[in-house]
């Protein structure tokens, strides 16, 4: 098949730590953003023959058949993949996560995502359109291979090509050569760009992003502190009946729960959903104070902001809107190492290119750190291109204070930070330059077509997407 | 990763007559209307650096290559270098943006002899002062 003009018709997808973004090649914007996450419920074979599940697994090789012999205990997954698969309450349903670190780590759920992208969110045919997804620069052969699989022999679909996400980030901001910061979900991360490749050398990542935050901020707020004598319940609208507004700030209410649900809501979806509620607070409260050094004397002069969580409970808050997001640059001081973290960012060890949770460096130690790995060369280029992305980089003052941090840090530098000002081309910054790039027709010659990968297999994708 | 868009055959002939002919002071590359390729969208003799300058659209991306003359401190004489500007303005829109930034490589490794590059995006990146200062420290 050749593709030229306007006739690709191409797809965009973009797998985030915690939103998938997805969309037709060439508009300005991702027409879906939905959750990473999935819900799927277990229940014991034969009890249930409703699941879609199951698809493929009445196959059985002769061979493999006494495996499962014996075997009475196997359970079958239903997933709910989507914005009505984790956003909805059902009885006993646990929570997942596809990604981890910032790969797609577990092929059935995601496979699942892009399925219901493809067919029930945007109702396409996907044997007619190729597929561009995006990639870390530290994406691995072995995510590579599965996402491949699920597009030409799960989807069908006649042609893919992987983009690396630091590069279509600097080159939506219009720069060959740039340093992209990311600042997710799950990672910060540092990728040095030039002249529209990354350099693996240079890439620095760590699992410092909004996750822990909020898991800072959990802990925080389901226990007292100095100014609130008892704990939050960060219960979501979906387990109250009836929210009790209070008639003054800092009071605890006495909401009217759902009982019929309290019971039948499992530890995943309940931690979930009170991360959701975290998630609402960090998005309107936080801000990122814009001078070195934090302290909570000059803290108390900070403007205070009012916020009703969903039980009724409101607050003005002031110092907390600053404190834990201090974390982002003074992890030694702002992180607190005694609540756990989330298992999935004890993953990430320390390497060349990636620090542990036991090493978290500030961002602008980070970017520093991926410019100084870089060749002598193009350091001075780089300094003057930082690019931040992200949307955790949408905190308020985050750009101001990385901007005074970094010139702190190499007072004799020119140092020059672009980010976007319009949010959503921030927050998809490498979906929107991946929909540019694949709509193009003198593109063609890149995506790597189903009768390539079947003649060639993987070698043909690894050598064209580089 | 690049665009796949390639310059046509004008693009690097004025670029030879730039660096061999010693006339053209400065050529100012862009898209062609079908986005498919890099042509050669103006080509001068003027030598004012303000004039190269005001060849580039506040909101819209574009390559260029310049003569740059100068004197080296001291009385050692004139030399000439010549720099590759990309032109990238914060007010373009993404999608210009995304292909001229996509699309650069494809020029700027076929055109040989480029002293100097600077990726700009406010005027206030290039100037004279600018330019000399990377001049200088080769």
């Amino acid at each position: 098949m050749v593709y030229n003009g306007d006739e690709v018709s191409a797809l965009v997808v973009d797998f985030g730590s915690y939103t998938t973004r997805a969309g037709y090649a060439g508009e300005d914007c991702p027409r879906i953003v939905t959750p990473s996450f999935y819900g799927y419920t277990e229940t014991s074979e034969g009890e249930s023959s409703n699941t879609n599940g199951t698809g493929g697994e009445d196959v059985v090789m002769d061979g493999e058949q006494e495996k499962t012999v014996g075997n009475t205990q196997q359970k079958t997954r239903k997933y709910y993949v989507g914005d009505d698969g984790v956003g909805v309450w059902r009885q006993g349903m646990e929570v997942g996560n596809f990604m981890q670190d910032g790969v797609v780590n577990d092929p059935e759920p995601a496979s699942r995502l892009l399925d219901h992208i493809l067919h029930d969110r945007l109702g396409v045919d996907p044997t007619e359109h190729p597929l561009m997804i995006t990639e870390p620069a530290w994406n691995t052969p072995k995510a590579r291979e599965l996402m491949t699989e699920m597009v030409f022999e799960g989807e069908k679909m006649p042609a893919l090509y992987f983009g690396s996400a630091g590069v279509l980030s600097a080159f939506a901001a219009g720069k060959p050569t740039a340093l992209v910061l990311d600042v997710g979900y799950a990672n910060s991360s540092a990728v040095p760009i030039v002249d529209g490749y990354a350099l693996r050398a240079g890439t620095m990542r760590q699992p410092l992003g909004s996750q822990l935050l909020i898991s800072q901020l959990h802990s925080h707020f389901k226990n007292p502190s100095s100014t609130r004598s008892f704990p939050l319940s960060l219960s979501s609208r979906h387990l109250i009946q009836k929210r009790d507004p209070q008639p003054d700030p800092g009071l605890q209410p006495k909401p009217l729960f759902r009982e019929d649900r309290l019971s039948n809501t499992t530890e995943s979806w309940r931690s979930w959903s009170e991360n959701g509620v975290i998630e609402q607070w960090k998005e309107s409260c936080t801000e990122i104070v814009n001078y070195k050094g934090f302290d909570f004397q000059t803290a108390k002069d900070l403007p205070q902001v009012l916020y009703e969580f969903p039980d009724g409970y409101h607050q003005y808050f002031g110092e907390e809107r600053y404190r834990f997001t201090e974390m982002l640059f003074d992890p030694k001081n702002y992180f607190n190492q005694s609540i756990e973290p989330p298992a999935t960012l004890r993953a990430t060890t320390n390497t060349d290119h990636s620090h542990s949770l036991k090493d978290l460096v500030s961002l602008s130690q980070l970017v520093h750190d991926s410019i100084m790995s870089c060749d002598v060369d193009v350091r001075a280029a780089l300094l003057q291109n930082i690019v931040v992305v992200g949307n955790t980089s949408l905190t308020r003052g985050l750009i101001e204070r990385l901007d005074v941090e970094l010139a702190a840090l190499m007072p004799s530098q020119k140092i020059k930070i672009h980010s976007p000002t319009i949010p959503f081309e921030r927050k998809y910054a490498s979906w929107v330059g991946g929909s540019v790039l694949a709509s193009l027709g003198t593109f063609h010659q890149l995506w790597v077509t189903k009768d390539e990968y079947e003649e060639h297999g993987m070698n043909i994708v690894h050598q064209r997407c580089k | 990763m690049s665009s796949g868009v390639q310059p046509t055959q004008e693009c690097l002939e004025k670029f030879q007559e730039l660096k061999t002919g010693k006339k053209l002071s400065y050529v100012v590359y862009g898209l062609s209307e079908d986005k498919k390729s890099i042509v050669v969208l103006k080509s001068s003799e003027e030598k004012d650096f303000d004039s190269f300058v005001g060849e580039l659209p506040e909101k819209e991306c574009r390559w260029a290559v310049y003569d740059f003359e100068f004197t080296l401190p001291g009385g050692e004489g004139i030399r000439n270098k010549l720099v590759f500007v990309v032109w990238s303005p914060d007010d373009a829109n993404v999608k210009n943006k995304m292909m001229f930034a996509s699309s650069k490589d494809a020029l700027r490794r076929r055109l040989e002899g480029i002293h100097i590059e600077i990726q700009a995006t406010e005027f206030s990146e290039i100037t004279k002062d600018a330019i000399m200062e990377k001049a200088l420290r080769r």
